[in-house]
């Protein structure tokens, strides 16, 4: 029975899907340009051990840059979709974590150059505020625009 | 569920060779374990690295003998700085400091310092600067934002982040 509903739902997936892909893939490019910047970003956050800072500063963007190309196109969306929030979860661990001991740091969120954003309650909402189409994707099955409808 | 996880892991299991293959064929590429940092003698020299107040920062300057050392990336290097500081930036520490070592004499005395009253760079810069013989290094907490609140002399620019004459 497809209904008037679920054709509106599809579309209303399809966009989230591609709106949190877009904002990943961005994100993602941004570090991938300047790995060097971004590790410094992780450093500065003072959570990571310093054997992990580069590594991870390495491989985050990739995991962004890849999972927000799979949401687009709807491939292993679940499974990409579920990274990501694991990703904001942990974003706004670190974010609330900073804030709370007053670090004056830069959010290398989006921006990685001399005049990057600091973290704010500003970063930190909206971090959090992804996570709702991030948990939407996760939870709704993939629809028709998807290629994991088709290939199954 | 479990298919979610599984997905889960066929992307990261795609995503990491793919991530430190690029990293080791660009000229971007980093280090995947940086961990040069100095481990010998830790204890010592956190106990033998001072802060140093602007003030006392401000008379050095003056004097001309001391030189001060910025220890933020090379973008913030280049958009503003201390009137004649090197730029040795925490995170590109073991790429700079041949260079730095050419340019500098192990008695020196040495200011470092970084931007925000929590910026851990400058402690960590002077603290490799003591591991590798310089004796007398100082770190000014919140140095580019005192320096500027106190309209000190800076400058901008610099050719390519090492230093500048």
């Amino acid at each position: 029975m497809k209904s008037e509903n679920t054709g509106r739902c599809d579309w209303f997936y399809l966009l989230l899907r591609i709106l949190l892909g877009v904002i990943f893939i961005y994100a993602g490019c941004i570090k991938l340009f300047d790995p060097g910047a971004f590790a410094q970003a992780v450093y500065n956050y003072k959570i990571l051990p310093l054997f992990m800072v580069n590594p991870v500063a390495v491989i985050l963007p990739w995991i962004e840059v890849i999972c927000g190309v799979f949401l687009i196109a709807g491939f292993l969306t679940r499974g990409s979709a579920l990274i990501i929030d694991c990703l904001l979860l942990i974003f706004v661990f670190a974010l609330s974590f900073n804030l709370y001991r007053g670090l004056d740091i830069s959010c290398g969120c989006f921006n990685l150059g001399p005049v990057g954003e600091k973290i704010t309650l500003f970063t930190l909402t909206r971090d959090a505020a992804l996570l709702i189409p991030g948990i939407w994707i996760l939870v709704c099955k993939p629809e028709k625009w998807s290629l994991d409808n088709h290939l199954r | 569920m479990k298919s979610i996880l599984k997905e889960t892991i066929i992307i990261i299991m795609v995503v990491i060779p793919i991530a430190l293959l690029t990293n080791s064929l660009r000229p971007q590429g980093i280090p995947l374990f940086n961990i040069k940092a100095p481990v010998l003698n830790r204890v010592e020299a956190r106990d033998s690295i001072r802060s140093i107040p602007l003030e006392r920062a401000m008379e050095r300057y003056r004097k001309g003998r001391t030189l001060f050392v910025d220890t933020r990336p090379p973008e913030e290097y280049l958009t503003g700085h201390i009137r004649g500081a090197l730029n040795l930036p925490d995170y590109l520490f073991d790429e700079y400091i041949d260079d730095f070592l050419s340019r500098t004499e192990p008695d020196m005395e040495i200011v470092t310092y970084c931007d925000g009253e929590d910026c851990p760079l400058g402690f960590n810069v002077a603290e490799k600067l003591y591991q590798l013989g310089f004796e007398r290094v100082f770190y000014l907490t919140n140095g580019w934002g005192r320096w500027q609140d106190n309209s000190l002399p800076s400058a901008a620019g610099g050719d390519q982040c090492h230093h500048e004459e």
